[in-house]
């Protein structure tokens, strides 16, 4: 199998400094692999010049200040030369360690020691390596974000073998952490399903959250100490979410310590093409597709196949492009296990290529294929909602949405906003919209992410039950129900800020001819920082002109004390823990100071989190609103500078000042574990907002120029 | 036969000797012989001159009472290197709370690299940028020969943090140095 050197490896092969059996081995790797020959030959001149790289020459008077120094008596006492023979490093950092590098190997290791401890806060798992079931001991020592509290409370999402999509995972309270002394104690039992879990530490009410860039996590091993094949799937794929690079490392032990199996190298393969450029998109999948051809030989002249691997094989050569290997798994897999969740999903996918075109004969196809029941059958419910939405095909949005909220409840929001887009079943929409309403209020509060706080978790549920309000208290209005709508839009206008509704409320009143109820809200659109300048003098117009300009700035200031209000219940106030150092590409040091009278912005990034990269046009463009409003932007990605980091840069148009965090300086001085994350600091340099909501950053931002 | 006409050129023990004897013209003559080394070592981690000459300064002035614990026959100057490493990263570790700017001093005229090869000045320009985490186990590892258990010893982290970062730095300097 090709397991591909590292580079140090390939830099000592390279200084011939491998014994004969590593030297051996990395040889026969270079005789069939281009792309590491090249690297080699690199990576070998480059020690060269590096260890043939002289430093400056000793300054000329050093030596009379030594004789001096010496001649005066001074004594100096020099460090033990050698290195102390290894010794334990202690305790709580072994603890880190235990947290830290779950993976056998040293190589293998993903995460630092170091950076897990400069949080300040430890979380001990032990043991550090359990077994199926294992019952589990925690030790926590709070940082300065967790301390001095009396109880705290152990969060994890646990995932199981097969489950639902980590993204799907709800976290759960594994422990209440009992204080003793500066230690917080709790155990539990990992249950026998679960095979990776993720843990972050938070306040009761979950205001503040510990979760340490959710590294803090536990791999499930084997009776040897080996990592089981399922936990490192489930850890990938959970890491697939923020981490594209660790997400690959693990894919990369999968195929170290299981080649024959066909789960670690799709991930891989996913992971590979993510990071790699446009340039070598072609070579990783030509790699893949004869890595696949190799494994698909391997595997069928193996006994005792499962299901897993078989299907995992059809996604990977469908991945790799390669029609021909898939058709042929695709039909082993039909013909042994028809029933499979794999088969099925495969053949939900069959069934919408077959009746491409003919969306009669494809639902007619979903109803048969519904009625043969089945674990999988969201997945089909899924496919079938979407097909139903995008032919606009309102029975079969209700039967089909129905079904998939039945099965998975957190889909009934997204069922309540197709349903209620569809006028000619507007009750049945409403409805829908009424228990999407209830699920939100009810079931969504557990359903909190493990690294965000309650506040903000509460400001997204809170903006989601202002969109159904919305959209509820319309309906009702369009249905002839006056005054049930208007009562409806006033709740939802209670609720959060948000422009769009706004503008909706606002043609709804004056429609009702409640002029000086649209101008209340239309004042609110004009009071948001999002909205354009020319946009007071069109409102006005709209309202018919029948209201001084007094009393229409009057209404915008009442307003602009609303969007405060709204603003300041996410408000905190904390100073920056020292200074706040960053470094710029050349890795010259800056000091933010606080800003002369307005507020920053410092915005952490990365172009490796999935998340993270998906907002920054929007973050691009927030900047420039905010820098023309005086704002100061400081951004920091968590990434190297260098040549595909600017290339990155420029391709995606970023005009807003970029720094880094070589050392985690600054993500220790604002206590910031991970990206996204915006934090809005005062002009006296406190922090007043940390969120990881980009769109609430310009009204907070507003918010705290316009009163300081 | 052979007759010896010249005296033997002083070992690095005789010299070790001579220091650990309180000798200033020894001690001169081991700065003449291992200044540069020590010099560089304590450079490459600093990456400050100011700093390194701190450091070059302390252990010689040092040497004669360290030279105690020096039972390596014939490796003064790499047992030199290992005190220096380890002075110097003691100096770090204080840097640490000072903040101040490494490699800042670089942008002078730099006589040093005169000769280099654009190869050579790439490449150091990337080691220049490197996180300080990185580029002192690439320093250690790469540059002054240590093991990853040693690295990690001397660091206090684990050998498999040490084999990461050093993976790391390599990728960092690969692409750093191409795109100068």
């Amino acid at each position: 199998m090709i397991t591909h050197p590292s580079l140090p490896r390939l830099a000592a092969f390279a200084g011939g400094e491998l014994d004969d059996a590593g030297r051996a081995r990395v040889a026969r790797h270079l005789e069939r692999c281009a792309d590491c020959r090249r690297a080699s030959v690199e990576l070998g001149e480059a020690r060269d010049a590096l260890r043939r790289a002289t430093a400056p020459p000793p300054p000329a008077g050093a030596w009379n200040a030594i004789a001096a120094r010496v001649s005066a008596g001074e004594q100096v006492i020099l460090p033990a030369p050698e290195p102390a023979a290894q010794r334990p490093p202690p305790r709580w950092l072994r603890a880190a360690a235990v947290a830290a590098l779950l993976l056998a190997g040293g190589a293998a290791a993903l995460f630092s020691t170091r950076e897990a401890v400069a949080e300040n806060s430890v979380l001990q798992l032990s043991p550090d390596r359990p077994g199926t079931g294992a019952t589990v001991r925690v030790a926590y020592r709070p940082g300065t974000l967790l301390a001095g509290a009396d109880r705290l409370v152990l969060r994890a999402r646990l995932l199981d073998d097969d489950g639902e999509p980590a993204g799907e995972m709800v976290p759960v309270q594994v422990a209440q952490l009992r204080r003793e002394g500066r230690v917080y104690r709790a155990s539990f039992a990992l249950p026998d399903s679960i095979v990776y879990a993720v843990f972050a530490v938070e306040d009761e009410g979950g205001t503040r959250v510990d979760h340490n860039g959710e590294r803090w996590e536990l791999v499930v091993r084997d009776s040897a100490g080996r990592p089981l094949p399922r936990a490192l799937w489930r850890r990938s794929e959970d890491l697939d979410q923020r981490d594209t690079q660790a997400s690959l490392q693990t894919a990369l032990r999968m195929t170290e310590l299981s080649p024959g199996r066909p789960d670690g190298w799709i991930k891989r393969f996913y992971a590979e093409v993510e990071l790699a450029s446009q340039a070598r998109r072609d070579s990783v999948t030509r790699m893949h597709r004869e890595r696949a051809r190799a494994l698909s030989a391997a595997l069928a002249g193996r006994g005792g196949l499962t299901a897993g691997e078989v299907g995992t094989m059809v996604l990977y050569a469908d991945a790799v492009d390669d029609t021909t290997l898939a058709a042929e798994w695709r039909q082993r897999l039909y013909d042994r296990w028809p029933r499979d969740p794999g088969a099925y999903q495969q053949r939900v996918f069959a069934l919408t290529e077959l009746h491409r075109g003919d969306t009669p004969a494809l639902f007619a196809a979903m109803e048969e294929m519904w009625a043969e029941g089945g674990t999988a059958s969201a997945q089909l419910a899924l496919v079938a909602l979407q097909v139903a939405m995008q032919t606009r095909d309102a029975q079969a949005v209700l039967r089909w949405g129905d079904r998939l909220a039945a099965l998975k409840p957190a889909y009934s929001t997204m069922v309540a906003r197709a349903a209620i887009r569809m006028p000619a079943v507007r009750p049945e929409g409403m409805e829908r919209v009424r228990r999407a309403l209830h699920w939100l209020e009810n079931a969504y509060p557990a359903h909190r992410p493990l690294a965000v706080n309650a506040g903000d978790h509460r400001a997204e549920t809170d903006r989601a039950r202002g969109f159904f309000l919305g959209a509820l208290g319309h309906a009702l209005v369009e249905s002839g129900r006056q005054r049930a709508g208007m009562d409806t839009l006033q709740i939802a206008l209670g609720i959060t800020w948000d422009p769009a509704l706004f503008r909706g409320i606002a043609d709804a009143r004056l429609a009702q001819g409640d002029t000086a109820g649209a101008m209340a809200v239309l004042a609110r659109v004009a009071a948001d920082p999002g909205t354009a300048a020319g946009y007071a003098d069109s409102a006005r117009a709209r309202l018919g002109g029948v209201y001084r300009a007094d009393a229409w700035a009057r209404e915008v200031q009442a307003a602009r004390g609303r969007m405060r209000e709204y603003a300041m219940r996410r408000a905190e106030n904390r100073a920056v823990r020292g200074d706040l150092l960053l470094a710029d590409a050349a890795g010259a040091r800056t000091r933010i100071e606080p800003a002369n009278g307005a507020p920053t912005l410092v915005a952490f990034w990365s172009r490796f989190c999935p998340p993270s990269r998906a907002e920054l046009r929007e973050l691009e463009t927030v900047s420039r609103a905010l820098r023309s409003r005086g704002v100061r932007v400081v951004t920091v990605s968590a990434d190297a500078p260098g040549a595909d980091f600017r290339a990155f840069v420029a391709r995606n148009g970023l005009t807003f000042p970029i720094y880094f965090d070589p050392d985690r300086a600054a993500r220790r001085a604002l206590q910031n574990h991970g990206t996204p994350a915006y934090l809005v600091l005062d002009s006296a340099g406190r922090i007043r907002f940390d969120t990881i909501d980009l769109e609430d950053v310009l009204r907070q931002a507003e918010v705290l120029r316009a009163t300081p | 036969m052979l007759r010896l006409t010249t005296p033997p050129p002083e070992t690095d023990d005789d010299l070790a000797h001579a220091v650990r004897d309180g000798s200033l013209d020894a001690l001169g003559r081991a700065y003449a012989r291992h200044a540069a080394a020590v010099y560089a070592a304590a450079y490459r981690i600093l990456g400050v001159r100011a700093d390194a000459e701190d450091v070059l300064q302390d252990v010689f002035v040092g040497l004669a009472r360290a030279l105690a614990g020096y039972q390596e026959r014939g490796r003064l100057e790499a047992w030199l290197r290992r005190v220096a490493v380890r002075a110097a990263l003691m100096r770090l570790r204080a840097r640490g709370r000072r903040r101040e700017t490494p490699f800042a001093d670089l942008h002078e005229p730099a006589e040093h690299a005169a000769d280099g090869t654009l190869d050579r000045v790439a490449l150091q320009a990337a080691l220049r940028t490197l996180p300080e985490k990185l580029r002192i186990v690439f320093v250690l590892k790469e540059m002054e020969g240590y093991s990853h258990d040693e690295v990690a010893a001397l660091l206090g982290i684990s050998a498999g943090t040490s084999a990461v970062r050093l993976f790391r730095a390599w990728k960092l300097l690969r692409t750093g140095a191409t795109q100068s």
